[in-house]
């Protein structure tokens, strides 16, 4: 009885727009009151310490770089070597934008953030030479949600921190699915360029490829340093996204002088703001996951649904299916906090792996983020593009189905997230 | 006058913020320079920005108060009018505003049994209760902002303004 009163004001608070953080942490601290006898400082304690992880260092440095690699000239460059190189294919345009979304994707780990980026130059350009403007808006839409797929990516540093799994080895699991979904959405470029007949073809000579190269050098070599330190063994991840920070820093003050120093005040500002809110979401799920696993609850919520799914491929199922609803209602990393340590016992139980688990729980969000109305990658797209954010949620729609399908691919073959990481035990 | 100090403590207070994360991320880098070049490392660096991620998570929740940037469900208060809306805004910020206001007293608590016997941080030697009372005073600086900016909201709404974003 008093267990429903308090679940029901907390979804009150939750629906009236308590910022998300405070109806976690009024979660917790009137069930620590209410059902424990525990001290109500060690609630203080915990906020403390869910603030303490060390690999979330990781996820500030990431979006600061990400914030001055959007601000910087690096995307640009990227463009231009993917046009010279694939602009003379049939929808070589298109193809190229999918590929620099994966190549942006490989050093940034924010969705938005790609979107921003890539998407502000490629929209206007696919729609200048001859594209559909709604398959413009969708494909760049839905192909920014790669950067939270291939590693590095914030999410997945969060999924690491909450569930104690390394995080190399989840974002070495990113790879195969997140290249699967980028190449089903070059396939369906391809697909629909030859159909519409929208074939721009547009050489370019050896000196304009050369040229691209040498302007464009130093941001290919992001993705190689980043993510090669960390699977060489060089740096760890924390230590990876200050080099991310630093060479972001340097390249875009000191090599390409595209931004000064003042133009580092709104970015960091901006970066500071985003990564807070994250970091204090974080610090008060953890507040709640204490009175979860003081209280046991994870145990009782598997042995209760273990009434009721026996199977692990409807349990897999029901999740998808849940959090492709909670998505289009709330921020889904958030949810993504409070169910991963819930779940822990159940994907014990399924014999599911964590790792796996993660890399769903990213495409869901990737999902959440393409779906309307609260979906961030459409209201990015619509002030990039300055169309309606109803005209944008109708153009991700086909993109939304071929997500999906990859879901369910990647969902019930755990092959694809795992093969590789066995390879680096 | 008053609110020319609030402005000048705001400005402190994010320029603050943005270079001690310039020093962390390249005091992390440092640290991966000298263990390649000189086989070499600062313990105390790594504490430090151990320490800089804490405050950085709980000052920047109070800014975040100050921007609107906290996460939330916006679905209700996108959907009704005002001056439902600006009603809601207020009540949000006082949830927020008892929340933190509530966890910085059960901080104060802490801090005063902690006085007693002194923890200390493994390489800086800090006391630990030094770092909770930081702490604690963002959490009051969440909480005030939070009254502040429902303050504001309702002095709007009672002067026919629309919500303005500033602070």
């Amino acid at each position: 009885m008093i267990t429903s009163i308090v679940i029901f004001s907390l979804v009150v608070l939750m629906v009236i727009g308590v910022p998300l953080a405070a109806v976690m942490g009024v979660a917790a601290v009137t069930c620590v009151i209410m059902f424990t006898h525990i001290p109500a400082q060690a609630v203080f304690q915990q906020l403390y310490q869910g603030s303490e992880y060390d690999l979330l260092q990781a996820v500030v440095f990431f979006i600061v770089a990400g914030g001055i690699m959007t601000k910087g000239t690096l995307a640009s460059r990227l463009i231009r070597i993917g046009q010279a190189l694939v602009g003379r294919f049939t929808g070589g345009m298109a193809i190229t934008s999918v590929l620099i979304c994966i190549f942006f994707a490989a050093v940034s780990g924010s969705s938005p953030a790609t979107v921003v980026a890539v998407g502000s130059i490629m929209i206007p350009a696919l729609i200048k030479s001859g594209y559909g403007s709604r398959f413009s808006i969708g494909l760049l839409t839905s192909a920014g949600s790669l950067g939270i797929m291939i590693p590095p990516s914030i999410p997945m540093i969060i999924w690491a921190v909450v569930m104690g799994v390394s995080v190399t080895k989840q974002f070495i699991a990113g790879f195969i699915p997140g290249f699967i979904l980028g190449g089903v959405l070059m396939a369906y470029s391809y697909f629909m360029a030859r159909r519409n007949h929208w074939h721009t073809p547009s050489r370019s000579s050896w000196s304009e490829i050369k040229v691209a190269f040498r302007e464009g050098i130093w941001s290919l070599f992001m993705p190689v340093l980043v993510l090669g330190g960390i699977y060489a063994g060089i740096f760890t991840a924390t230590e990876a996204a200050s080099v991310a920070f630093a060479y972001a820093l340097f390249v875009e003050l000191v090599i390409h002088r595209s931004l000064t120093f003042k133009d580092l005040i709104p970015v960091f500002k901006q970066s500071i703001l985003t990564s807070s809110m994250l970091l204090f979401i974080i610090a008060n799920a953890s507040v709640l996951s204490y009175y979860f696993s003081v209280n046991q609850i994870p145990l009782r919520v598997a042995d209760f649904l273990l009434q009721y799914i026996s199977n692990k491929y409807v349990f897999l199922l029901l999740v998808n299916i849940g959090l492709l609803i909670m998505g289009c209602f709330m921020d889904i990393v958030s949810a993504m906090l409070v169910l991963g340590p819930v779940f822990l016992p159940l994907l014990q139980k399924f014999n599911i792996d964590p790792i796996h688990f993660g890399i769903i729980m990213v495409l869901n969000i990737e999902v959440a983020f393409l779906t309307p109305p609260f979906g961030v990658n459409l209201f990015v797209s619509s002030s990039v593009t300055g169309k309606g954010i109803v005209e944008v949620s109708r153009s991700v729609i086909p993109y939304l189905v071929l997500i999906y399908g990859v879901l369910f691919l990647i969902t019930y073959v755990p092959w694809i997230s795992l093969v590789l990481t066995r390879l680096i035990q | 006058m008053a609110q020319k100090i609030f402005r000048i403590l705001n400005q402190i207070e994010e320029h603050i913020l943005c270079l001690m994360v310039l020093q962390m991320g390249l005091s992390i880098f440092l640290q991966v320079v000298l263990r390649y070049t000189f086989h070499a490392a600062i313990t105390w660096l790594n504490e430090l920005v151990h320490i800089e991620v804490i405050l950085l998570t709980f000052f920047g929740a109070g800014l975040g108060v100050k921007y609107g940037a906290h996460i939330s469900v916006d679905i209700l208060k996108t959907s009704v009018r005002e001056p439902f809306r600006s009603l809601l805004e207020i009540l949000n910020h006082l949830v927020l505003a008892v929340y933190a206001g509530l966890v910085a007293y059960y901080g104060a608590g802490l801090i005063k049994l902690m006085a007693r016997w002194p923890h200390f941080t493994p390489t800086l030697r800090i006391p630990k209760h030094y770092l909770y009372f930081i702490v604690c005073v963002s959490l009051s600086l969440i909480c005030i902002r939070s009254i502040l900016k429902s303050y504001q909201i309702l002095s709007d709404l009672l002067s026919g303004r629309s919500s303005g974003n500033a602070s």
